[in-house]
């Protein structure tokens, strides 16, 4: 007998043996912890896990990026091939600025590991109750872009926000299709390892820049 | 110790015990993580709340564990839809040769892990080391451990035995920078150390927080960003994990984790909660080319025999129940020499390697019921370590846990019968008890371990029948 089926077949039976019944839950569906999406809370949340947030006029943002570019002494940024992003900035960078992953990594590792000062993603949305980005990669937001750099920038539209987990998953059908890697990020990495002193940057972006897109007001 | 060997957890617990309360380093150093994980995890809880969403998460565990046979199948099925490699492991070393032969098979050499208790518990690493291969942790706190070759001492916190001068100091020996205490910098070597080894490494090992049967996605929990390392740079990721932990929905993964993390580091989310649901799709262009899902079993059937005992399985290992324990805090977790320490390692033990192994284990706990208390997932520990304590010296019928009976003395046997006919003749019993309190000053000064720490017992100069009686007769005289 395999080892898969001599698992299974002593579950079984122990299972019979103390007479359980395998539980029927009607509701798959858990009540949600909140009740409204906030973005002040949502802010909140973020700014005390030490991300950076900026409010950023929607249609001029790649120019706010060029700009911390030159101020913070950033020389090169990489983003995905997504054409919503990657075309804004090559509009506002110098071209030797702007770096667009769109090989595989095994051909670009030295310069995503070695190069790259900042990256840049655009979060699918944003859960109110504990301050967190939800990222969907794929081939036009690969998953080493968000994690290799030493600062990551995302954009994150606020029409994006749920008030939690339970309504994210909900709201955008995940049960019925994962993306590849689902990912949910709250802040810089960081680690408390050394006598539960915190510190930025244990392997991941040192700082994570959140712009928050607003709508310009004439 | 750099290897845990579960030959040793009867008989060098004592020793070990011994050894941790006469290091006040140790004491100190737990003292102080403790109360901060403790005061951390009270910011995130309401009480009031607590009690419902504890319901809840353990509702939610003991439904997937009625499924649990089911859940399995339906989660590989799932996830080899999504091109994730399943593979079963009755024991931790059918664990081991699995995770061995696909690394061999794909001509791997350079292997980061990821922090994972399951292969603390199989010897993963030292099996490894065993074939040739070089296994480098990368978590910042398991790093630390195995840079001075040693067990973690905490399952969330694997270095917490340590502060920042020891660490500072085995850095300097071991990595040859310069000695400093500055935290940012510590954290900035072992950066850019495992920076290296990330980028060249092709085979990357994870453990999983919650497998989901419904979607054939590997969740991982995490600050430090070493897990999606470890599970998107290699060319193939190799996940092990308990075949306990498997979820039924999607929609069960929120409220165990708002459990979770809030439980461990008194965090309301992790930096990083990282769902991967297969190797990398034509069109990406990162991430594993293959991602192999190892489920290990190691005595996790057979811990679902007995309706009561199987309540071990709901664990999360958030590690609230060491955080709580006031034996723990003070001995530290290499004191257990199990990887997993403190309460939930007392249950856990004596039911993977056996009673005759293990159950010694049983033995430091007050029976307090801290740990209970803030267990998310409502585990009741006293409840289960005492039973285990009866299983120890219990040989007659139960359930098909290992090493039933061995801790059972025929002097302590007898010594229970004696106690127990005597409880049963009251006539003798008082006899017994007039005797004792008027021979009291023959009682023996020395009692073996008792007396190495504590003052000898000597029965008091009444019964308490005799006491009460006096009393009373007191009373009456005086009304
Ligand atoms: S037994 Fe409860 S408190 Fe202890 S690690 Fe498991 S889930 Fe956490």
């Amino acid at each position: 007998m395999t080892d898969r089926d001599a698992i299974l077949k002593r579950l079984r039976h122990f299972r019979s043996e103390a007479g359980i019944e395998p539980a029927h839950t009607p509701d798959t569906v858990h009540p949600p912890t909140t009740s409204g999406a906030n973005l002040e809370g949502f802010i909140g949340h973020l700014e005390a896990a030490h991300a950076e947030i900026h409010r950023v006029s929607r249609a001029t943002w790649p120019r706010w990026v060029a700009n911390a570019l030159e101020h913070e002494g950033w020389g090169r940024l990489a983003c995905g091939a997504n054409p919503s992003i990657a075309e804004p900035l090559a509009q506002a960078l110098p071209p030797s600025a702007l770096w667009v992953m769109d090989q595989p990594v095994e051909q670009v590792k030295a310069a995503l590991f070695h190069e790259m000062d900042v990256s840049l993603s655009q979060a699918r949305a944003g859960i109110a109750d504990t301050g967190t980005l939800v990222l969907e990669t794929g081939p036009e937001e690969p998953r080493t872009l968000s994690l290799v750099p030493p600062v990551h920038i995302v954009l994150f539209d606020p029409a994006t926000l749920v008030p939690d987990f339970s309504h994210l998953l909900a709201q955008r059908g995940y049960a019925q299709h994962m993306p590849t890697n689902l990912l949910l990020i709250s802040g810089p990495s960081k680690t408390a390892d050394i006598q539960q002193t915190l510190a930025y940057g244990a392997h991941g972006p040192k700082r994570l820049l959140v712009l928050i897109l607003e709508d310009d007001h004439a | 110790m750099s290897h845990f060997d579960p030959d040793t957890l009867n008989s060098r617990f004592q020793q070990r015990l011994i050894d941790a309360i006469e290091d006040p380093q140790v004491r100190s150093n737990f003292r102080g993580a403790m109360t901060f994980l403790r005061e951390k995890r009270a910011a995130q809880f309401d009480p009031s709340d607590f009690t419902q969403l504890q319901a809840r998460a353990q509702a939610i565990r003991n439904r997937c564990l009625s499924k649990l046979p089911e859940l399995l199948e339906h989660l590989e099925s799932r996830c080899q839809a999504n091109g994730i490699q399943v593979h079963w492991a009755q024991t931790g070393d059918a664990a081991n040769r699995i995770i061995r032969d696909i690394i061999e098979a794909e001509g791997g050499r350079k292997v980061v892990k990821g922090k994972s208790m399951a292969t603390e518990e199989t010897g993963l690493n030292a099996a490894l080391e065993a074939a040739g291969m070089d296994c480098v942790e990368t978590d910042m706190g398991e790093y630390i451990v195995q840079l001075a070759r040693e067990t973690p001492s905490h399952i969330i916190m694997p270095a917490i035995h340590k502060n920042t001068d020891q660490i500072a100091r085995l850095f300097h020996e071991q990595l040859g920078t310069p000695l400093t205490h500055d935290v940012d910098t510590l954290i900035g070597v072992g950066r850019a150390t495992l920076r290296q080894k990330f980028e060249e490494a092709d085979i990357g090992i994870s453990g999983v927080n919650f497998p989901v049967a419904e979607t054939g996605t590997l969740c991982l929990v995490e600050n430090e960003g070493n897990g999606r390392m470890s599970t998107t740079v290699p060319r193939v990721h190799i996940a092990l994990c308990g075949i306990e932990k498997v979820v039924e929905y999607l929609s069960d993964v929120p409220p165990l984790l708002h459990m979770l993390t809030r439980s461990a580091t008194g965090q309301s989310i992790t930096t990083y909660f990282n769902m991967i649901s297969g190797p990398r799709k034509p069109g990406e262009l990162d991430g594993p080319e293959q991602v192999h899902l190892v489920l290990l079993d190691n005595g996790r059937s057979r811990i679902y025999a007995d309706p009561q005992l199987r309540q071990t399985l709901r664990c999360i290992r958030c590690g609230a129940c060491m955080n709580h324990c006031p034996v723990y805090e003070r001995v530290g977790g290499h004191a257990y020499g199990a990887p997993y320490p403190g309460p939930i390692g007392q249950v856990v033990a004596p039911q993977i390697w056996g009673l005759d192994k293990a159950g010694k284990l049983t033995q430091a706990c007050s029976m307090n019921g801290a740990c209970k208390e803030a267990c998310p997932v409502g585990i009741p520990l006293p409840t289960l370590i005492r039973r285990l304590r009866r299983e120890g010296v219990n040989h007659e019928g139960g359930p098909p846990l290992p090493g039933r009976g061995s801790l059972r003395t025929p002097a302590e046997a007898a010594l229970w019968k004696v106690w127990a006919w005597l409880n049963a003749h009251p006539s003798l019993y008082r006899l017994f008890l007039s005797l004792a309190t008027r021979l009291r000053g023959l009682s023996p000064r020395k009692l073996g371990g008792w007396t190495r720490y504590r003052a000898p017992v000597k029965p008091a100069p009444q019964s308490l029948h005799a006491a009460l009686r006096s009393r009373r007769r007191a009373a009456n005289d005086r009304s």
